[in-house]
């Protein structure tokens, strides 16, 4: 009985296993396909969610510290959307940490940051 | 000269906590100055005064153009500093017929810092809390003359004492509407033997954007719709250590007026119409009070 019982678990094992290395190898594909889309040199602009900031006269000092930031050849609110841009040299180096210290400088509150690839005139 | 010392004084406090960021016209907000920033603010002060319940049939006018600097010293501490130039002058009627007096010159200097202790900031709104103190500096004239001799204190360009004040202002901004509160108190201190009274101050403003109705792409202008309130109650001033009884008083002002936002400057008007005005004795009654002025965003090099 006990044999029995174990050959009729088999192909449930089989099944998890294939299950698992379907979600591994779309894992890895995944990871692959972003990579392609976005290579790490390509991602120079930085969509940066912006809490707090409700008037023009706020988002003067946003622009401001953002476009410090090592590497930023420029910087642009969308105050509709509650997001900064951040346009950066190619290869520049900037964490998220940086960009968040500079939006808490300017008195407000960083939210999401995302990093897409973008050109010096796309936010113009 | 005691004709002179009935006029209700609060104008000393119109610039005393006053400058700021975007927000309320008359009156202080908690909105930041990011850090390395500066808002530099000239205004222009025009006041009328000329209810007056006396035979003397005071006729009381204030211009004043204080300019203010506001220095982000960090993220939260705001620095604050407020220069008037003001020229005051009162005709009247008395024995001799009607005469005016007049002074012109510095005011006193006001200093006070704001500290952000409380912020929410979230994608459609932002609310803060701040309390504010700071020093009224004696830089301005308070014993200047002219042919009919020295002039009462009251319009004297600076008050010759060393007064303190401190507040507590509240905003709530949205991207289509914001409310602002502050409240405070200016403490004030004797000098030369005369003493201005306390003062207590409580101010609302209500701002409505009505154009863009939309928002559009980058960062478009402003265009506010303002109604403000201003509640000031001040106590009596003190000659040689007697109370004056007819000075001090209540007024509670209600305000209209217009504010135009850009990233880098604001333009802005607002006439303060006086709904309760309870001097103390026969103090002078307010007519109205225009204000005027332009704020500018700069960058600091530091």
């Amino acid at each position: 009985m006990q044999t029995n019982a174990h050959r009729g678990r088999q192909p449930l094992h089989r099944l998890v296993i294939g299950v698992v290395v379907v979600m591994a190898l779309g894992q890895v594909a995944s990871t692959f396909s972003a990579a392609a889309q976005a290579p790490a040199g390509d991602r120079n602009q930085a969509v940066v969610t912006v809490r707090g900031m409700q008037c023009p006269f706020c988002a003067y000092g946003i622009k401001k510290h953002l476009a410090k930031l090592t590497g930023a050849t420029r910087a642009d609110v969308e105050l509709a959307k509650n997001q900064a841009i951040v346009t950066f040299t190619p290869g520049a180096k900037v964490t998220d940490a940086q960009i968040q210290q500079a939006v808490r400088n300017a008195g407000f509150t960083a939210g999401a940051i995302e990093w897409r690839a973008g050109t010096p005139d796309e936010a113009r | 000269m005691k004709v002179g010392v009935l006029i209700v004084p609060a104008i000393l406090l119109s610039w005393s906590a006053r400058p700021a960021h975007a927000g309320p016209i008359t009156f202080l907000t908690a909105l930041p100055v990011a850090s390395s920033q500066a808002v530099v603010r000239g205004q222009y002060f025009l006041i009328r005064a000329t209810d007056d319940p006396t035979p003397a049939e005071r006729d009381l006018t204030v211009h004043a153009v204080p300019v203010a600097i506001a220095v982000g010293a960090t993220p939260r501490l705001a620095l604050f500093g407020i220069v008037p130039i003001v020229t005051k002058s009162i005709a009247l009627t008395t024995p001799i017929g009607r005469i005016t007096r007049e002074t012109t010159g510095l005011g006193d200097i006001v200093t006070f810092a704001r500290y952000t202790v409380y912020a929410v900031d979230m994608e459609e709104s932002t609310f803060r809390i701040a309390p504010f103190g700071g020093i009224k500096m004696p830089t301005g004239d308070s014993g200047g003359s002219d042919a009919l001799g020295v002039v009462p204190r009251p319009l004297q360009p600076g008050s010759g004492s060393w007064d303190g004040l401190g507040g507590l202002a509240v905003p709530y901004q949205t991207k289509q509407w914001e409310l602002d509160a502050d409240t405070g108190i200016k403490k004030n201190t004797e000098a030369d033997d005369f003493r201005f009274g306390d003062e207590f101050f409580a101010d609302l403003s209500f701002q409505y954007r009505v154009w863009p109705r939309q928002l559009g792409a980058g960062v478009p202008a402003f265009l506010f719709a303002v109604v403000e309130t201003n509640v000031i109650s001040q106590g009596r001033n003190e000659l040689a250590g007697a109370s004056d009884p007819d000075s001090g008083g209540t007024r509670g002002d209600v305000d209209l007026g217009l504010q135009y936002v850009t990233t880098s400057f604001i333009v802005e008007g607002i006439v303060q119409i006086p709904a309760v005005d309870e001097p103390n004795g026969a103090g002078l009654r307010n007519d109205y009070r225009f204000t005027a002025g332009v704020r500018w965003n700069m960058a600091l090099p530091f």
